[in-house]
């Protein structure tokens, strides 16, 4: 049942604005809203793409650890020249280095590894630590995420309220303008109704409206470049809505605690790649096992070749063999050193995170707070603005039957739009603490009927 | 006792169905004349269309009965003709200051919320929300509306849940009328009458 109307005149005589300007951005490029906003900025911020390379470079550093150790295996071979040599072990008519026999070339090509088959831990532990690599870098990608909607969310209301806070401003600032040319020329016709006093006061509101403009001209362009940045936008343009305060779940905001705050899962991948080292240096006190096994061949055609197998001929000699090999460092003095300083790297981890653990909870209880009394000044301010709208309605009514002076109405003006900034304000504040327990919260705490109020 | 009951049930349905076209018959009267102001305001500004809107918003409102509430206890204290004078001027104030405001209601839409009974009158709740500008903040109107014969008049009017026009009228003049007198405040209403609105 909608209808242009008439019949509000009777009521609106104080509240009709000077004709709003759109102050939303660019006309020309479609309203975009906060969940498109979002989708955007997670689809471009180039912060998040590092994130997914970095994802990528751990599971590289956890395959390379998985298989790397399989394909220890060398391959050398050499091309050079020798000296000619002929004669066998027994008997050999030439000097032990014939350098005048002229050179012939010599070739040798060979390959050896090992694959081990026992490590006392030491691999296992090597991709555990590779697994929770993985796992740190997946989390601090949800970090970035997480911290990248807040920030997308905290500039969308910064932006809302500069809109809001501009329009109303033009609105107050044309009332305003005209009541003090209205009083101007009452005091020269001089009215007795009117205080020259009045006057002062109501120049003194219209300079605090004016530093308030310069304040919300600024947070418009601050807040929509912030915007520009996070999503990739050459141009943002939101809705034109007015900012309305998010809704919350009582029993959430009492429940919020950081359990599913990616932080944790962090420091948790930490301790479990610290555990990983200090089981790592406890398995060095013993030795590698392995199966070893070498191949390779020699070709000097300008050195007679001893076919004998007990002689060895460097210059024209094939090489075969596999077995079980072992390595290992007895530097059993160095290792104790070295598996102390793993187990207090360890120790230090988990009283860092304790610390962590302790600074994440007092994060949530601060969000908490700073929610708990923005809603409660938002409360007080909807009031105020509902009241003292209420008191213009009355006093504008009043004055223009000759019931009231000019100063009620200005005290009335003045005080509508100190409490409806405030409330504004009120309700800016309101979301982004909201935006900020969500994030401190990993997502625990969200408004039952979304980050943005559907607007017709 | 079959038709007792078939009476009773008769009385009964007609009686609902006279309860529920009143405060319907409320909400069109102030439907019907949004729109044909609408209309009027839309053509180009002549003498001619200021009069017939000056005739309208006279025909909106019930300016006797709102003074006669407005003035309570003092209403009968003074004679026929300072009551007229009062109900004069009171109606050129409150005209001269809504037509002020005319042009720029247009960008006003109006949602009709509920229309129900309140004693001998009907209240009709409206809310207002701006067209151009989204962000202004949306108004709640209620109109307190009575039947004059076969006309509606407009008899009371209550913004965003505040004090009403007829409360806000009576504090006002009984404060003046308490230092300043009866004649105190007719001065005071022609002085205002004799100054453009500041508003």
């Amino acid at each position: 049942m909608k209808a242009a109307g008439l019949a509000t005149l009777l009521c609106l005589v104080a509240l009709v604005p000077a004709r709003a300007q759109d102050g939303v951005g660019n006309e020309d490029v479609p309203p975009t809203d906060l969940a498109t906003l979002l989708e955007r900025a997670e689809a471009r911020y180039p912060a998040l793409r590092a994130n997914e390379a970095a994802v990528r470079a751990a599971r590289a550093r956890l395959d390379e650890a998985r298989f790397s150790p399989f394909f220890q295996i060398d391959a050398q071979g050499g091309l050079t020249i020798a000296p000619r040599a002929e004669g066998t072990p027994i008997f050999s008519n030439q000097d032990q280095l014939p350098l005048d026999n002229g050179w012939a070339p010599v070739a040798e090509i060979g390959v050896r590894g090992a694959i081990p088959l026992y490590t006392f831990g030491k691999l296992r532990n090597a991709w555990r630590a590779g697994r929770a690599g993985v796992r740190a870098a997946e989390l601090d990608a949800e970090r970035s995420r997480a911290r990248l909607r807040y920030d997308v969310r905290r500039a969308y209301f910064a932006l809302q309220l500069a809109l809001d806070i501009r329009q109303m401003i033009r609105e107050g600032r044309g009332q305003l303008d005209r009541a003090v040319r209205k009083l101007d020329e009452l005091i020269a016709e001089g009215d007795p109704d009117v205080n020259p006093m009045d006057r002062f006061r109501l120049r003194a509101a219209l300079a605090e409206v004016d530093a308030r403009s310069s304040q919300a001209e600024r947070l418009e362009a601050s807040s929509r470049a912030a915007l520009e940045t996070l999503t990739g936008e050459t141009s943002v343009r939101i809705p034109d809505c007015p900012i309305a305060p998010v809704v919350l779940d009582d029993a959430a905001l009492s429940d919020a605690d950081p359990s599913s705050r990616p932080e944790l899962g962090m420091l948790d991948a930490l301790l479990e790649a610290r555990r990983a080292a200090v089981e790592i240096q406890r398995g060095s006190y013993g030795p590698d096992v392995g199966l070893g096994f070498t191949a390779g061949i020699s070709w000097g055609p300008g050195i007679t070749d001893q076919e004998n197998p007990f002689v060895s001929d460097a210059a024209n000699r094939p090489s075969l063999g596999a077995g079980l090999v072992m390595r290992w460092s007895l530097d059993f003095v160095g290792q104790t050193y070295r598996v102390r300083r793993a187990r207090a790297q360890l120790e230090e981890t988990q009283a860092r995170g304790d610390e962590a653990r302790l600074g994440l909870q007092l994060e949530v209880d601060l969000s908490r707070e700073a929610l708990r009394d923005a809603m409660r000044r938002e409360e007080a301010w909807g009031r105020g603005e509902r009241d003292t709208r209420a008191w213009l309605v009355s006093a504008a009514q009043a004055y223009d039957i000759g019931a009231a002076e000019p100063k009620d109405l200005v005290d009335a003006l003045k005080a509508y739009f100190e409490a409806r900034f405030s409330h504004l304000q009120a309700v800016h504040d309101l979301n982004v603490a909201a935006a900020e327990l969500s994030r401190v919260t990993g997502g625990g705490v969200s408004p039952t009927e979304g980050w943005e109020a559907p607007c017709d | 006792m079959r038709r007792t009951i078939l009476l009773s049930f008769a009385f009964v349905l007609s009686f609902t169905a006279f309860a529920a076209a009143q405060p319907a018959d409320a909400q069109r009267f102030l439907q019907e004349r949004n729109t044909t102001v609408m209309r009027v305001m839309e053509r180009p500004a002549s003498e001619a269309r200021d009069a017939e809107l000056t005739r309208m918003l006279g025909e909106l409102l019930d300016y006797e009965e709102l003074s006669r509430r407005a003035l309570a206890r003092h209403w009968g204290e003074h004679s026929e003709a300072e009551r007229a004078e009062f109900v004069g001027i009171l109606k050129q104030l409150v005209e001269r200051s809504y037509r002020s405001n005319l042009q720029r209601t247009l960008r006003y839409e109006i949602r009709y919320e509920s229309s129900e009974v309140q004693g001998e009158d009907v209240l009709v709740k409206t809310e207002a929300r701006n067209r151009s500008n989204r962000r202004a903040p949306a108004v709640s109107i209620d109109y307190v509306v009575a039947r004059r014969g076969s006309a509606w008049r407009i008899v009371d009017i209550t913004v965003d849940d505040g004090m009403s026009m007829v409360d806000n009228y009576r504090n006002q003049f009984e404060r003046i009328l308490r230092r300043e007198g009866w004649e105190g405040l007719m001065t005071r209403m022609r002085g205002r009458l004799t100054e453009e609105s500041a508003t």
